[in-house]
């Protein structure tokens, strides 16, 4: 059931925190939904918000003619309007609660300096953990359903191929790169913004990723572009200040058009651009550094592949082993691979070992990530490494190192240019599939165990079940 | 000890042009009761509590109140006007004025009392009551069952 929390409150407290109490408590059980109502009047609080309450409430209002403490709701959404306009129409101000409250930003909110960082990393962590709660189901449907696809053959989405299949072709569409996979970037960013700036702020998030994902920043473009679009949409929604009258202008005209623009030419002109001399400048550096030395070759190739899965470092490495596996030399390209698959199966190997480092959410993605890195889709990580990223990635990144680099000494060739651990089951595409599988396992065991030692132990209450940053997308639809 | 609420502070069918004049009567009836020592003080508490946010509530009513030392005792004044009266610089029109005087030792019992009348303010079949009271008497009952 909906649950509101709300306190109401006024100079006097005598008069118009009781009314508005009255009004909101009335008019949310007409509605249906739970309400609990703390008032703050001249006889002190009443009816007191518990941690409970507060924790259940799906939306917090804060109807107020001075200022609250709202030390208690960090974390929550939560919507502030005059203690007045409680009175006058509790029904807007219910819906209008459920449409734009912003998630409490504990920056700028506490006084004391030191718990005021401490808190603004909180909520950089709470808002990737939304992020990544939007992503994973994107990442699991468009992941599974691609290598559902894989079982009809590796191109049966082809109509050339023999193998061509009506139902594999739809399906690799639907879950691939210009499907469900496709989508998951934009989705991140979309919900990185929303937890920054409510659901005003999807709109700027979804076209974030959307360019980050057209620029080919990948990932970690994505995540800038969420909290581009989150603060920038916050600031508008804050900062424009119009007519009340015209109030409905605000939210459907000017804040999408001034958010998208301002977000989407940020995107487009100061992470693209430089994103695109990178990518030059990198294919420049791996075209004079050949492919004579394995080791060296082999480290470069497993680190670009897991750093941004995706984004530029990882296509780069890609292109530039498909430049050989054009030429006809085949062992560039095992090593692609062997990197490109190794992070997914070391994050799924490090959730079974170490349980206790992760949540029980990221425990069942852990499930699907399994199926992901065996066939290739590197993005089955990206959850793990956008929930704690200074920690995941140099993991899997020296796990894809080691695969590559053993590739690469083994002489390992793959004649493919996709397929993960389903090609060596093909006969004569893999040179020493043995080998290349011995490669990828190390590799797993050693990014997982690295990930072991260096990822926190979750709390008690972080493992267990779900974490608070958990959404029921239902909620924004409300309203 | 006085009543909160008493049918001698509640007035139906009175005729006043401005909002000032029905205040003034309010509370000049207060100053007779002895519950308000000194009219101006309480006035100038009435019209700052004002200007941070209008009393108006909707619905034609607005609940005018203040808190000060020189009330002795909590109470409501009640005004049912016999015609609209222009209540603030919206242009909104009242009908029912509580007026509700505090003092600044507000006792808890006395306090509740207030917020539970303000709370009913907020129920329509309340306001319709007060609108359809015969009797002094009618409203009294009204807000204190």
């Amino acid at each position: 059931m909906t649950k509101l929390v709300a306190i109401t409150t006024c100079p006097t407290g005598v008069a118009h925190t009781y009314m508005a109490a009255e009004a909101l408590e009335e008019t949310a059980k007409d509605k249906g939904y739970e309400i609990k109502v703390e008032t703050q009047g001249a006889s002190g609080p009443e009816n007191e918000l518990n941690k409970q309450d507060i924790s259940q409430a799906d939306v917090v209002i804060i109807a107020a003619g001075k200022s609250v403490n709202k030390d208690r709701f960090v974390g929550k959404r939560v919507y502030e309007v005059g203690v007045e306009e409680a009175i006058k129409d509790p029904e807007k101000v219910i819906s209008d609660a459920f449409d734009r409250a912003v998630f409490l930003d504990p920056n700028g909110q506490s006084t004391n300096a030191g718990r005021s960082a401490k808190n603004s990393v909180q909520g950089i962590y709470k808002h990737l953990m939304t992020g990544v709660s939007f992503m994973i189901p994107v990442i699991v449907a468009g992941g599974i359903l691609l290598a559902i696809s894989f079982l009809w053959g590796l191109n049966s989405a082809d109509p050339k191929d023999p193998s061509y299949n009506a139902i594999a072709a739809a399906l690799n569409a639907i879950g691939g790169g210009d499907g469900a996979l496709g989508l998951m970037v934009p989705v991140l960013a979309a919900g990185i913004g929303y937890s920054i700036g409510g659901v005003p702020a999807i709109t700027s998030g979804l076209m974030s990723g959307w360019v980050a994902k057209s620029i080919g920043a990948g990932f970690l473009g994505g995540m800038v572009g969420g909290f581009l679009a989150g603060y920038v949409t916050l600031y508008l929604i804050n900062y424009i200040k119009i007519p009340k009258k015209l109030d409905s202008i605000k939210f459907v005209l000017i804040i999408p058009v001034l958010s998208v623009a301002i977000v989407g030419l940020l995107m487009t002109f100061v992470i693209g651009i430089p994103i695109e001399h990178l990518m030059k400048w990198i294919s420049g550096w791996l075209g004079t550094m050949g492919t004579g030395n394995k080791l060296l070759l082999g480290i470069i190739t497993g680190s670009m592949m897991a750093f941004d899965m995706g984004g530029p470092l990882n296509k780069s490495i890609f292109a530039f082993s498909m430049i050989a596996f054009d030429a006809g030399n085949f062992v560039p390209f095992a090593a692609v691979m062997a990197g490109g698959v190794t992070p997914p199966l070391a994050i799924a190997l490090s959730t079974v070992i170490f349980k206790n480092k992760y949540t029980a959410e990221e425990r069942e993605s852990g499930k699907a990530a399994w199926v992901l890195g065996a066939v290739n889709i590197t993005e089955g990580a990206i959850p793990f490494a956008v929930a704690d990223p200074l920690r995941v990635i140099p993991c899997i990144m020296i796990g894809s190192s080691v695969a590559s680099t053993l590739s690469l000494i083994f002489n390992c060739a793959c004649r493919i240019p996709h397929g993960g651990l389903i090609a060596p089951l093909i006969p004569n595409v893999v040179d020493h599939p043995v080998l290349w599988v011995v490669s990828i396992i190390c590799g797993t065991i050693v990014g997982a165990i690295l990930l072991g030692i260096v990822k926190k132990t979750k709390t008690e209450t972080e493992a267990s079940a779900k974490t608070s940053t958990q959404l029921n997308p239902l909620d924004m639809m409300k309203g | 000890m006085t009543n909160v609420i008493d049918q001698k502070r509640v007035f139906i069918n009175r005729d006043f042009q401005t909002r000032g004049e029905a205040i003034d009567f309010l509370v000049e009836n207060l100053v007779e009761e002895n519950i308000v020592s000194d009219r101006k003080t309480f006035l100038s508490a009435l019209q700052d509590r004002e200007i941070e946010v209008s009393t108006y509530i909707g619905h034609y009513v607005a609940i005018p109140h203040a808190m000060s030392s020189v009330v002795s005792e909590p109470t409501v004044s009640v005004l049912r006007l016999s015609k609209d009266i222009d209540y603030n610089a919206d242009g909104d029109q009242v009908h029912l004025i509580f007026m509700l005087a505090i003092p600044e030792s507000g006792g808890k019992e006395h306090l509740a009392i207030l917020s539970r009348l303000a709370r009913k303010l907020m129920h329509k079949e309340i306001r319709a009551k007060l609108e359809n009271s015969k009797t002094e008497k009618e409203i009294v009952d009204t807000l204190t069952s």
